[in-house]
């Protein structure tokens, strides 16, 4: 099977993308790519620039190598060897007050099928 | 048909005689009355998560005969002062969702979890209907069933049992890890990521080699 991709749509608060795309590259992205995620790129809607009045929903596009290596991202260790969930899963609750809703969706591509 | 599941963890100083500690569980539980099946073996270390040692799986009639079995003299001559230096983490269920097919040697497999209290009723049912969708598309599974707990004795109130039978551990390291249904599809519940994230990271899987189905009702014969 071909690269897995994993899609995350964030809708941020109005007035905090800034704040929120400093926290992700600083504390997140680090962290993703040492689980074997590659970054395949990353949008914003409203397109351009922040609006006050507006939410801001942010894309962040990454991928890994296959089966085996979703399940390495996903079983992913600490460098002690402890679970690293947890620390994903402060991540996810310590921004989660910076966001209206997110939602992660995994795809594989239509031109990949056999 | 009521399962009682019991996973017993050794001292350590007892862990090289686990083989010993088996014969003796199961001539102690061939004494008990009302037992319709038992089956107890070593916890497969190689797909163990928190399994503890060894698993004893019992299936009753009735959850009442369950409840019953530790007043049997039996219980307290030969079984209470095997377990008594024992941890035990004790699951008991009313099997309603099944599909068992009567099958020769393989492993049982089962994922004892806890929905959090906050994914109940909408997530737990998400969640059950996900499971269910798997025998469907995993065809290593030949025989499954998902219950809720009734009984639960140890730290953590679980409240699923998810038990699957397959023809070698492979059907579970393989088809059933790499499925889309499972990785795409069910896992996200389990996923700290995902937002719909709503079970109990400390969760249990334990699986044992088996020389015949254990599930359903016309299994094996106390032992």
């Amino acid at each position: 099977m071909s690269r897995i991709f994993i899609l995350d749509e964030i809708i941020v608060k109005p007035g905090h993308a800034a704040a929120y795309l400093e926290a992700y590259a600083r504390d997140y992205a680090p962290s993703a790519q040492r689980r074997g995620m590659r970054s395949e790129g990353r949008w914003r809607n409203p397109p351009v620039q922040d609006f006050e009045e507006l939410p801001t929903t942010l894309y962040f596009m990454w991928s890994v190598e296959d089966v085996a290596g979703w399940w390495r991202m996903r079983l992913s260790r600490t460098d002690d060897g402890a679970d690293e969930r947890f620390e994903k899963l402060r991540w996810w609750q310590e921004t989660e007050p910076m966001t209206l809703n997110r939602k992660r969706s995994f795809l594989s591509s239509l031109d990949a099928e056999p | 048909m009521f399962v009682a599941l019991r996973l017993i963890t050794l001292p350590q100083a007892q862990i090289l005689q686990r083989d010993a500690q088996l014969a003796e569980l199961r001539l102690g539980a061939a004494a008990l009355k009302g037992v319709a099946s038992s089956w107890i073996a070593p916890a497969l270390d190689g797909v163990a998560i928190n399994a503890g040692h060894i698993v004893w799986r019992m299936v009753f009639a009735t959850e009442r005969e369950a409840m019953a079995i530790r007043q049997d003299p039996a219980w307290g001559r030969a079984i209470a002062p095997l377990l008594a230096v024992t941890e035990v983490t004790s699951v008991g269920y009313r099997v309603t969702r099944s599909a068992v097919r009567l099958a020769g040697p393989g492993i049982w497999r089962a994922l004892i979890f806890r929905v959090m209290p906050e994914g109940f009723p909408a997530h737990a049912h998400a969640i059950e209907a996900g499971l269910m969708m798997m025998p469907k598309y995993v065809s290593s599974i030949r025989s499954w069933a998902l219950s809720p707990v009734a009984l639960v004795e140890g730290p953590k109130a679980f409240t699923h049992v998810w038990e699957q039978e397959f023809d070698d551990v492979s059907g579970l390291t393989g088809e059933y890890m790499t499925h889309p249904i499972h990785w795409g599809v069910v896992d996200s519940w389990f996923d700290a990521e995902c937002p719909n994230y709503m079970v109990d990271p400390q969760l249990i899987q334990v699986a044992v080699e088996i020389d015949r189905t254990i599930m359903g009702s016309a299994t094996a014969p106390a032992a």
